[in-house]
């Protein structure tokens, strides 16, 4: 395991902490103590860059420092840095991931910062926009539940590798599996709520929560148990295993970032993104988003023709496909939110896909 | 025109091309290159019929230029492969469509000889015009107008044959016994079960390969003899140690042999500096049309 990259997950998961707590107690003087852990993050994992997923890694962080602080793309760094962490380096004579990971990485800590901000303007409330954000992450939680492992989740079953080298942790599947269930019905619970316009403090709506507080808090024991486990029986498999894992950590910070403005309380005169002002930031950061994932299938086309002697390749079907979201998100159309989200889901997608 | 020119209509169209281009969902989807052109089209269409602008005309320029340049380059250039042993030559390649089906062989207009294949991958060509092209695994290289990349040698992991000893009462004698084929020798069917390049056990005992260079060959054979049968362990480095019950045979693994394979990537693709171009202007417009006003 790469220690600075470790600290550096670590950074980052207090630097999303610290942004919200300042975000919702509009306190400046978190929200630079946020950006100088992130840059600390960023630099060190600079020092973990012989591994291939610490670049993109850092990328992720230095953008969380410079962009205005948001939770969301210090929370998806954080993940960014468990892989970084856990995935063994290759050795000084690998090139390691090309320049289209790196600008894919800054285009998804753009689309992250964008997206957190967009749906912090467009709600009718900050409780209601914080609800519906916890309902969403809580059916993210199950969806990363059932699709880790290859759903063996759904048996009771959860391992990390494959092959000779799996690593059963039945510890695990227990604690994630049990995640699974409350997470599932704190999302149904806080839907019901919110889709019946049910008044503030309404039973579904405070079962919802507790139970989406008890999801979270369970998805995050069991991301313990495979990370300590994995690091104490098998380093390998935890390896083998490291998307998995930070999909889960990511999906269980996602809850919490969600739920924190309903936890936090009544927020002070001025805290919070709304307004048109908060709008235009976050389409332009949307839009330098879609501007470096076009940049990144260009990257991916000239790395391909230069590596493998054509630009038609899987790169650059990915890299476009991811661009082909960004510029769907930037149109002013109907479902901004959604096509925006899916952009993030795309970007995501292709770092997690990356050898 | 004012169809066209809606913006949902370009926000439908770029999710839905999204997931037909996705390698993942593509896959999964197997759109047809019909749908694949007519969604592309729209989606230029309204691009280019869209906001009046400077940015919004650099997107269109810049999507209508890539559009372009992967169209001409999917019908008048050409994409395949090229497999070589050393010392063999071709004037051809094997044709592959967009779709990946073979369209048969088609002339390189010189000749080309494959020299060498060094462990690290790398292949040293001869061109008929005297030219050596040397390509290296994420290294391509120009000749005649096409592309060289090694597409993929063949994997450490599996090797072309193994050489077995087997001793008997008669002598010895060695068999090459290949995957996937099955080796006679003294009256003996010997086919491969598994092969570890690295061999090493784990914490269960479970036999496991440790990387996939042949540093500690290993294997389990399947022997056969008339009715009755064997699975006989082999490891280069201590000859004989299994000798199964009524197998009055010592086998032995003696060497792996690996050939010097390998398969190039060859491709001539014109406009690829247009689409590069065309997606660099589209990256610029995209930025452009967020700058504050």
């Amino acid at each position: 395991m790469s220690l600075a990259a470790a600290a550096a997950a670590l950074a980052l998961a207090a630097a999303a902490a610290l942004s919200e707590l300042g975000r919702v107690a509009a306190r400046r003087r978190l929200d630079h103590a946020s950006r100088a852990l992130a840059a600390v993050a960023g630099a060190s994992l600079l020092f973990a860059a012989t591994r291939p997923a610490a670049r993109p890694a850092a990328v992720l962080a230095f953008v969380a420092a410079g962009v205005f602080p948001r939770g969301l793309p210090c929370l998806v760094a954080t993940a960014a840095a468990v892989v970084a962490a856990v995935r063994p380096g290759s050795g000084p004579s690998t090139a390691g991931p090309g320049a289209w990971i790196l600008l894919a990485a800054l285009a998804l800590g753009l689309a992250a910062a964008a997206l957190q901000e967009a749906a912090e303007a467009s709600g009718p409330s900050p409780r209601v926009t914080s609800g519906a954000a916890a309902a969403v992450a809580g059916a993210l939680l199950v969806l990363t539940l059932v699709t880790a492992d290859g759903g063996r989740i759904l048996h009771w079953r959860y391992g990390l590798g494959a092959g000779a080298g799996r690593l059963e942790l039945p510890g695990a599947a227990l604690v994630l599996g049990l995640a699974l269930i409350v997470s599932l019905a704190g999302s149904l619970s806080m839907g019901a709520h919110l889709l019946a316009h049910s008044p503030e403090g309404s039973r579904a709506g405070r079962m919802g929560q507790s139970l989406l507080v008890l999801g979270a808090g369970l998805g995050a024991l069991g991301v313990a148990v495979v990370a300590g486990q994995g690091l104490g029986r098998n380093e390998a498999a935890l390896a083998a295993g490291a998307v998995d894992v930070a999909a889960m950590l990511l999906a269980v910070g996602l809850i919490v970032l969600a739920l924190f403005p309903r936890l936090a309380g009544p927020a002070p005169p001025g805290a919070g993104a709304t307004g048109a002002g908060a709008v235009r930031a976050s389409g332009t950061t949307l839009r330098l988003a879609a501007a470096a994932a076009l940049l990144a299938s260009a990257a991916a086309g000239v790395e391909g023709w230069r590596a493998e002697g054509t630009y038609a390749t899987a790169a650059l079907a990915e890299a476009a496909a991811v661009a082909l979201l960004g510029l769907a998100a930037v149109q002013p159309a109907r479902l901004g939110l959604a096509r925006t989200a899916l952009f993030v889901l795309g970007l995501l997608g292709a770092l997690a896909r990356m050898p | 025109m004012k169809v066209l020119a809606r913006r949902g209509l370009t926000a439908t169209c770029g999710v839905l091309l999204a997931a037909a281009v996705h390698p993942a969902l593509g896959s999964w989807l197997h759109p047809p290159l019909v749908a694949i052109s007519a969604l592309t089209l729209l989606l230029v269409a309204s691009l280019v019929a869209g906001p009046r602008d400077p940015a919004g005309r650099l997107i269109g320029v810049g999507a209508l230029a890539t559009a372009l340049a992967f169209g001409y380059d999917g019908l008048r250039g050409h994409r395949g492969t090229l497999s070589l042993e050393a010392g063999q030559g071709t004037q051809s390649f094997e044709e592959a469509g967009p779709d990946g089906r073979s369209l048969g062989l088609r002339p390189l207009g010189f000749g080309v000889v494959l020299e060498r294949v060094d462990p690290d991958g790398s292949a040293a060509l001869k061109a008929g015009d005297g030219a050596t092209i040397a390509v290296r695994p994420g290294h391509a290289a120009s000749h005649g107008g096409f592309r060289f990349g090694v597409a993929a040698g063949r994997p450490a992991a599996e090797p072309t044959a193994l050489r077995i000893a087997v001793a008997g009462p008669q002598g010895s004698s060695v068999a090459e016994v290949t995957p996937g084929a099955t080796a006679l020798v003294e009256g003996l069917q010997i086919s491969l079960d598994r092969y570890f390049p690295d061999f090493a056990l784990d914490e269960k005992q479970q036999p496991y390969s440790r990387s996939s260079e042949p540093r500690n060959p290993a294997a389990l054979l399947r022997v056969r003899r008339g009715e009755r049968s064997w699975r006989v362990f082999v490891i280069r480095a201590m000859p004989g140690i299994h000798r199964p019950e009524g197998l009055d045979r010592v086998l032995s693994l003696t060497d792996v042999v690996v050939s010097e394979a390998v398969t190039l990537r060859v491709s001539r693709e014109p406009a690829a500096a247009v689409a590069l171009a065309g997606m660099t202007l589209m990256a610029f417009g995209v930025a452009w049309g967020g700058r504050p006003a």
